[in-house]
């Protein structure tokens, strides 16, 4: 801001001021936000995160939440395995996660305490075969102990040929783990993810007393064919 | 039709807004579908009755969408299991962080007060005989009494939802209603219903931005169809 020569001398120091005022703000603004480029999340992620990110959820909340539903989704036998995407159930640790993420360079941000979300995730960095596709956004959900008991997968905008060519190597991999789904409504077909959105939905579901899993297909209106996956720990 | 449309709309909306699992009766009625190992099957969306099957197809064609549904408790047990489905989500599950506090905030409805309003806007549009919507009153359980709302922007502008988290929701509400079975011309009917409130439920800076959980940004999503192997 330019000195005007007919300012009276007592206001230069006012100005001085905000100058320096407005200028420590739109500092503290540009380091906030380098904080948040893909190059400096891992960083942000050591420190704990964005203070401003998810205020409300906790591992303690998210772990009430998976209670309350769990009791009508258990199922009455043990798993004979509990697969899920590149990580383990109640045996992955969060500070795992963040070395993956850094180690694949993965885009990953801990949207708050005990939720991890990373986007665009090549298959290779998750240890699947490239049928199954990119997952375009990875839900990593910790418990308090900072294990990984909730994951979710998202492929979107696909074609209906891509969709079933992802859902059904995904359902392949989980047969041969674990056998016939308890639940399984339609074919993840092309044919039928070409349809209108009601009509375009297959899922599967297994249900045990330690594990959940589901695997959803559907035509959306506005994402187009998109594959959803959803993995959880069971136990207490 | 418009105002099971708007009824099945607040049904998804008010489940987004703060709608948790019910600690409330367990709806009736069984599962619709099979049961291949004698485990038990996902949830309470088996209170839709045996007659709301889509089974040989002809139950589709008679009565009443109230009827189909399996009625009140029918309608409430979908609620319940949509709720718990949604609330399994990590990235859903964040907008219900009042719910799943523990104690819950002064001000805010319980899990099971939010289904009651949820199920009687529902029972209520479809034209269920008896029911009506918002509830006289309010609805009254141990921990109080709360009165049901009906402004759809009003109650969600706050959630900064965005159109990823939306579609998302919709996914996870049919896949409920499929694996339950629902009739598919009445499934059409809820997505469509949910589609035409989208404005009303997506805060319109968010309109373009990806899947994400609470509170969200305004980024958008990738465009562009995918052979699902490689990403373009």
């Amino acid at each position: 801001m330019a000195q005007s020569n007919n300012s009276p001398p007592v206001r230069r120091p006012v100005l001085r001021k905000v100058m320096a005022v407005a200028g420590a703000l739109a500092f503290a603004t540009a380091g906030v936000g380098a904080l948040h480029m893909p190059f400096a999340r891992s960083l942000l992620m050591r420190i704990g995160g964005c203070p401003m990110a998810g205020a409300h959820m906790t591992p303690k909340e998210m772990e009430n939440a998976r209670h309350i539903a769990l009791p009508t989704e258990r199922g009455s036998f043990l798993a004979p395995a509990r697969p899920s995407v590149g990580f383990a159930l109640d045996t992955t640790s969060l500070a795992e996660v963040h070395a993956w993420a850094d180690r694949d360079k993965v885009d990953c941000e801990d949207k708050h305490a005990g939720l991890v979300i990373c986007t665009n995730v090549q298959p290779a960095a998750l240890g699947l075969p490239e049928t199954e596709g990119v997952v375009d956004e990875l839900a990593l959900a910790f418990n308090e102990r900072l294990l990984l008991v909730n994951e979710t997968t998202m492929r979107t905008h696909l074609t209906p040929q891509g969709a079933e060519r992802a859902a059904h190597a995904i359902l392949d991999s989980l047969i041969a783990k674990l056998g016939p789904a308890n639940e399984h409504v339609g074919d993840f077909g092309a044919r039928k993810l070409s349809g209108p959105a009601a009509s375009s939905i297959s899922t599967v579901s297994y249900r045990y007393t330690d594990y959940v899993a589901d695997v959803s297909a559907m035509n959306s209106p506005h994402s187009g064919p998109l594959v959803r996956e959803h993995y959880m720990s069971a136990n207490d | 039709m418009k105002t099971w449309i708007l009824g099945m709309t607040a049904l998804t909306s008010w489940a987004i807004a703060g709608c948790s699992s019910s600690s409330g009766a367990p709806a009736t009625g069984t599962p619709g579908t099979g049961d291949t190992d004698g485990s038990t099957t996902a949830a309470e969306a088996g209170a839709v009755s045996d007659a709301s099957s889509s089974g040989d197809g002809s139950a589709c064609t008679t009565g009443t969408i109230y009827a189909r549904l399996g009625g009140h408790a029918g309608i409430r047990g979908a609620v319940n299991a949509i709720v718990k489905q949604e609330l399994l989500d990590p990235d859903i599950q964040t907008y219900f962080f009042n719910q799943v506090a523990m104690p819950i905030p002064a001000g805010h409805p319980s899990a099971d007060q939010i289904e009651q309003c949820f199920t009687d806007l529902v029972a209520a549009t479809v034209g269920g005989p008896g029911e009506s919507y918002p509830p006289d009153g309010g609805v009254t359980d141990d921990g109080g009494t709360f009165m049901c709302r009906a402004d759809m922007t009003q109650i969600h502008a706050p959630l900064l939802i965005s159109g990823g988290t939306f579609d998302k929701f919709v996914m996870i509400a049919g896949q409920v209603l499929t694996t339950a079975m629902v009739c598919p011309d009445d499934i059409s009917a809820l997505a469509g219903a949910l589609d035409g409130e989208k404005t009303a439920i997506v805060s319109p800076q968010y309109a373009d931005a990806g899947d994400q959980p609470f509170p969200g940004t305004t980024t958008t999503t990738d465009g562009g169809a995918s052979d699902g192997a490689i990403e373009q």
